[in-house]
């Protein structure tokens, strides 16, 4: 019987991360938890759309509702729903035991990290389609009833578009909450930060007037969804913020990406000394 | 070969002690880890397999410590204590997954996992997913997981844990022929028969600490103060015993009923040997002769159950 031998990183780094995510997702995505935190999330998303609705006097249809709808998910929905799955990441797998068999094998922790990090982004991404179409019909509803108001359909590369900056976006705020978790033995130290992060940060310095607001996220999602250009004739105003000024979207590409990987390489760190015992 | 070594170890949970000062060899061969609830069997494990940092001196595996040891994953194989499972999958995905890790082909990962899914007695169910196992079949897929790269080093926490009598006979046979097949085999359980008839070598803890380590009947024999107890029934007990008491070697005998003898001594093979020469010479109706404390549990009670 002779020792195995080891193999060069890379060759297990595919492998444990595909499982990683696989098992993550499974973990993450369990149909009635999602169905809860989705109707919980649509009235919140519900509410916001009602204040935005009435600062600007206007019926969500008029605009196009898929963009309407597609900034209120981005704002305030999508913090929340990263910093839900985000803080379920890798504790209670620690606290089942399932991540064990991993941690014991030729596994990069890197690997697992960046793998149950996607896979909860995912999960968000998830969340906030099942958000999307609720919202979509709920918009359509009200569109029906008045007659005058014919809601128009949305573009496919639109909602490309629009997909493509959630997905970053859950990315980024999972990556950031994750490290909040994995850097905070509490939970709920955790969460308090992660929704103080949430609400403050994103939910109000965001819509400041001033450049503070190019350092959250928020802010740089709008850079990157206002970029397309059918939807530069939208309103120029949410709230505070002029839509138009957000910073261009190669540096909100650069932030974002940039903050994603240091999260991750800050998660990875902790990861890779934290003890299970 | 791999040799597991304990370095003067020591680990603490915040201000709890997990273990103190404990150093030991383990061998290739089987070595049981035995102690009550609390005495460190886990922490001793979980530093093993690398899922701990010791506070105080090392663990090595190869001359390399186990914490944080990217070779380590190659040449261990782990059964953690608890009952979780990726329930999602089949035994035979779950054990394919983890082979990739080590770098096996998609063919041989696949073949791999057959066979030790064979080996374990799950080759019926290896297409069903582990959300429907039972207890006792998700023990042997844990074994299953832990042997299917075939790690020279294996690491059990419990492996007998909730598997019905055949499954307990099959895993104690499995785990003895990995021993005599040269692995390095720790093994941690509560049930000290079932350790004995794994490996007459065990290492007792007790508090954290570590109270002996070695061969049963060699740690036994190295306790003068705890005499063994030779258990005789015979026909009428009050005369033999009055003559036991004056040979070398009994510590004291007790009469118990109308026809048990209770024999303490330092000397039991003396002892037996005595009493065998009296019943051949007709002097005493012995009808059986049993020797009680040379066993594992005797040996417990002296030195951990005290």
């Amino acid at each position: 019987m002779s020792a195995p031998r080891p193999l060069a990183p890379l060759r297990t780094f595919a492998p444990a991360l595909l499982f990683s995510f696989r098992a993550g997702f499974r973990r993450q995505v369990r149909w009635r938890r999602v169905a809860g935190a989705a109707a919980a999330l649509l009235l919140l998303t519900i509410v916001q759309m009602a204040i935005v609705l009435a600062d600007r006097g206007r019926h969500p249809a008029a605009d196009g509702y898929v963009l309407f709808t597609g900034i209120v998910l981005l704002n305030l929905i999508l913090p929340f729903a990263s910093l839900i799955t985000a803080l379920g990441l890798l504790g209670g797998e620690l606290e089942e035991g399932t991540l064990v068999y991993l941690l014991v094998r030729p596994c990069p922790r890197l690997a697992i990290v960046l793998g149950r990090t996607l896979a909860a982004a995912a999960a968000t991404g998830l969340l906030l389609v099942l958000l999307f179409l609720g919202c979509l019909a709920a918009v359509r509803a009200l569109g029906a009833l008045d007659a005058r108001i014919a809601p128009p359909m949305p573009a496919l590369d639109l909602v490309l578009h629009l997909a493509a900056v959630g997905a970053l976006g859950a990315v980024v705020f999972t990556a950031l909450y994750a490290a909040f978790a994995l850097f905070l033995k509490r939970p709920l130290i955790a969460l308090l930060l992660g929704a103080g992060h949430a609400l403050a940060w994103e939910g109000i310095v965001a819509f400041l007037p001033g450049s503070i607001g190019s350092y959250t996220f928020t802010q740089n999602l709008h850079a990157l969804f206002f970029h397309h250009p059918a939807i530069g004739a939208w309103p120029r105003r949410i709230l505070f913020q002029d839509l138009h000024a957000v910073p261009p979207a190669a540096d909100a590409l650069v932030f974002l990406a940039g903050t994603a990987v240091v999260s991750l390489l800050a998660a990875w760190f902790k990861f890779r000394g934290r003890q299970f015992g | 070969m791999i040799r597991l070594e304990y370095l003067d170890v020591a680990k603490f949970y915040g201000d709890v002690l997990g273990v103190m000062g404990v150093s030991l060899a383990v061998e290739p061969g089987v070595t049981g880890l035995l102690g009550p609830n609390g005495a460190g069997k886990s922490t001793l494990i979980r530093l093993a397999a690398g899922l701990l940092c010791p506070d105080q001196g090392d663990v090595r595996v190869e001359g390399r410590s186990t914490w944080a040891s990217g070779r380590l994953g190659f040449l261990l194989g782990y059964v953690p204590d608890g009952d979780a499972l990726p329930d999602f999958l089949t035994g035979r995905a779950f054990l394919l997954q983890l082979l990739r890790f080590h770098g096996y082909a998609a063919r041989e990962a696949a073949r791999r996992a057959e066979a030790a899914l064979e080996r374990v007695g799950l080759g019926g169910v290896l297409r069903r997913r582990l959300g429907g196992y039972s207890k006792g079949m998700r023990q042997r897929l844990k074994l299953a997981q832990a042997l299917a790269h075939d790690p020279p080093l294996l690491i059990l926490d419990e492996p007998l844990t909730g598997l019905d009598p055949i499954g307990r006979r099959d895993v104690i046979r499995l785990v003895r022929d990995l021993g005599a097949a040269g692995r390095t085999v720790l093994v941690s359980s509560h049930i000290l028969h079932e350790v004995e008839a794994m490996t007459d070598r065990v290492a007792l803890l007790r508090h954290g600490r570590l109270v002996a380590a070695g061969r049963i009947a060699e740690l036994r024999s190295g306790l003068p103060s705890t005499p063994y107890r030779v258990r005789a029934t015979v026909r009428d007990p009050r005369p033999l015993a009055a003559r036991l008491v004056v040979e070398a070697g009994v510590a004291g005998v007790r009469v118990e009923g109308t026809d048990t003898l209770l024999i303490e001594t330092a000397e039991p093979d003396t002892v037996l040997a005595w009493l065998s020469a009296a019943a051949a010479r007709g002097e005493a109706a012995v009808r059986t002769l049993d020797l009680e404390d040379r066993d594992l549990e005797a040996l417990f009670r002296y030195t951990v159950d005290r």
